[in-house]
């Protein structure tokens, strides 16, 4: 499967990418340059061959591919860009860490912050046991051990 | 499985930087791993949030004045204690402090934190120390201006006064001063000592008079709002690519002629001429972005340039005529009068027009027709008026006039008081004859957007039975003979459904389906 390519105006040149399960994406270099380390390869001039992403599977760089092109569109709004942000980033846990590896990897700043803001926004509120249960977070202190650490923070813990 | 704990600690790191202190404080105690992260996270906010969330006045107001004081202080302590373990610390990222307090006593408290904070190395500093006495300041240890790491530096409500020993930002980038007391004097010679900057923001500020800059290679974006006492604004840099200036309090003195760089000019209450701005814009090739409201001394100007995509003209009060000539311009919003205007601008994407106050008669009427005819090649149109009547065009002048907006797909009218705003479809049959063969039309407001979308069946020639709306002399065929089907979301009062359902089973002649307004027709 190769991803849709930007309807919009562009030099025409393309970068071709392969995900780590080997799925090839081709994108305009107005869209792939989001990502810091395409923008150093076309400004540093690319080979013919795709650019290979070990470290990425397929089903998440169409994703973060889809998001860049949305944000490389000249003509969207900021109301537009905003509310669609929050429609992208409204997944569920398994996608939402895949989205902050690949942002991570691909250093796509943007795309990070908004991961991260999500995964702020699904902390914030929460006492350090809900917390632990909306993640998973096993708590390896020893009962010793948790006490001084509360006790260290007692102000910032209080009622 | 908990797939969180096993992110990279630079970015749980910066997730941690996005929640309150407080909280960020509390992911200590989830397992080691976390404590390891928030121990190694070198961000301190002191700042409403945190003062608020241990002393609040609000709460219980049978709460002594010693117990108060008390929390008080242990807050203090606290945040004294933390600020000590972090002086040690080279390189905080973050630091904030924002605070308002009576007491002149804890001035010094103040300047003994930021003095240890500044051996920490900080990156970025936000400083907002606000006296909740009339007329006094809360004066600025000169160090913070010395800082030779601070790459952030965000300063409100404080003054910087004289004499200040060695003003000296070799790292900053970005500088705001909000709602701060600084002299010429200072920020000449803050100016002239930061040369990293790259963004500047002046807002509310009083005292300074002028605001010159020169040089500063890599400053790109500049703002200036507001401030009380400037008459002056002169900026000699090459590489500026944004301005923007707003001037509620008194007439200020302008010149950006050597900004040939600009790709962004924004002025807001700006007291220029139509000579200032003719002079000015020629020196800017490259301008895209520009934004004129409520500069009422411009009467008529004429805008010509290849590079423009968003223009923005509103409530300029006194404009009696517009020339724009703008080939690459894509994005268009204006508020005023219907006045006399020439418009060359073939990419045009969107418009959003809202016409100001004014006597709707019958030449208003034929007035605003003829402006909005201007923007027929638009593909997105939105209309603002406060309650939609007068988009309501007379009967009389339909049959006389020709509709303005035949080529344009989708249109919307934006209401601002939907409780006074006349009936649905009373709208709608207006804005049809506005645009008699649009895509999709939009009626929004503060309950909703009611929206119709309207699919027509190609005709392979022209109807000649009249059908009274005057679309014989319009190039395109009017919905009333070829819309087929409409489907429509969000129009919910049984009354409207009603009405807007008799209204298009009378007037479109080969319609055969409306989904979305269900009603007992």
């Amino acid at each position: 499967m190769s991803s849709s390519s930007s309807p919009m105006q562009s030099t025409g040149r393309k970068l071709k990418l392969k995900s780590k399960d080997d799925e090839t994406f081709e994108v305009e270099e107005a869209v792939a340059v989001k990502s810091q380390i395409f923008k150093y390869m076309v400004e540093d001039g690319v080979s013919n061959g795709p650019i290979p992403l070990p470290n990425v599977n397929g089903k998440t760089l169409a994703r973060v591919l889809q998001w860049c092109q949305k944000h490389a569109d000249p003509t969207i709004t900021e109301d537009e860009l905003n509310k669609y942000d929050a429609g992208f980033i409204d997944v569920d846990q398994a996608v939402l860490y895949d989205l902050l590896m690949a942002a991570n990897y691909l250093n796509i700043e943007e795309l990070l912050k908004l991961a991260c803001m999500r995964v702020a926004d699904m902390i914030k509120g929460k006492s350090p046991d809900e917390i632990r249960r909306t993640f998973n977070i096993k708590n390896d202190f020893t009962p010793e051990e948790e006490e001084e650490v509360r006790k260290e923070n007692a102000w910032a813990l209080g009622p | 499985m908990d797939r969180i704990s096993e992110l990279p600690e630079p970015i749980l790191q910066q997730i941690l930087s996005l929640l309150p202190m407080t909280q960020g404080l509390q992911t200590s105690v989830l397992s080691k791993r976390w404590r390891h992260v928030w121990t190694n996270f070198p961000v301190l906010e002191f700042d409403r949030t945190f003062f608020d969330a241990k002393f609040s006045n609000h709460s219980d107001t049978r709460e002594s004045i010693p117990e108060r004081l008390r929390k008080r202080d242990e807050l203090f302590n606290f945040a004294e204690q933390t600020l000590l373990i972090y002086r040690n610390f080279k390189g905080i990222r973050r630091f904030t402090l924002e605070i308002s307090f009576h007491d002149p006593e804890l001035a010094s408290l103040f300047d003994r934190w930021i003095g240890y904070l500044l051996e920490s190395n900080v990156y970025e500093l936000k400083l907002g120390i606000l006296v909740l006495r009339n007329r006094e300041w809360y004066n600025l240890p000169g160090a913070v201006l010395a800082a030779k790491s601070v790459t952030m530096l965000t300063l409100s409500n404080c003054k910087l006064r004289l004499p200040y020993s060695d003003i000296k930002l070799l790292s900053l980038k970005k500088l705001s001063l909000v709602d701060v007391y600084i002299e010429d004097e200072i920020f000449k010679n803050l100016v002239a000592r930061c040369p990293m900057i790259e963004d500047m923001n002046l807002s509310g500020c009083c005292g300074l008079k002028s605001f010159e800059v020169f040089g500063l290679l890599k400053l790109k974006s500049v703002e200036v709002k507001n401030n009380r006492e400037l008459e002056k604004v002169e900026m000699q840099v090459l590489n500026l690519q944004s301005f923007e200036y707003s001037g509620r309090y008194k007439p200020c003195e302008i010149n950006l002629a050597p900004c040939k760089s600009l790709k962004t000019l924004k002025l807001c209450m700006a007291a220029i001429t139509d000579e200032w701005f003719h002079d000015h814009f020629s020196e800017f090739p490259l301008l895209e972005n520009l934004a004129l409201s409520d500069c009422r001394m411009l009467e008529s100007i004429r805008i010509s340039s290849h590079h423009l995509k968003r223009l923005l003209l509103c409530r300029c009060d006194f404009l009696v005529e517009v020339e724009i000539d703008a080939p690459s311009l894509c994005s268009f919003k204006y508020n005023g009068d219907t006045i006399p205007f020439s418009l060359n601008s073939p990419a045009l994407l969107q418009s959003d027009i809202h016409f100001c106050l004014s006597v709707i008669d019958t030449a208003w009427y034929v007035q605003m027709i003829e402006f909005l005819s201007k923007f027929n090649h638009s593909k997105l149109l939105t209309l603002q008026s406060i309650t939609g009547k007068n988009m309501v065009v007379p009967n009389e002048l339909r049959e006389s006039l020709l509709p303005p907006l035949y080529n344009v797909k989708h249109l919307k009218l934006k209401i601002h008081k939907p409780l006074m705003s006349c009936a649905t479809e009373e709208l709608v049959d207006s804005l049809l004859w506005i645009s008699p063969h649009p895509e999709t039309l939009f009626i929004e407001s503060g309950f909703g957007t009611k929206t119709f979308k309207f699919i027509y069946k190609k005709l392979t020639e022209r109807r000649e039975d009249s059908c009274g709306c005057g679309c014989r002399s319009v190039p395109i065929i009017c919905w009333r003979h070829c819309l087929q089907e409409i489907e429509v979301e969000n129009v919910s009062e049984a009354e409207e459904r009603n009405k807007l359902t008799k209204f298009f089973w009378k007037n479109a002649k080969i319609l055969e389906r409306i989904d979305g307004l269900d009603s007992e027709l």
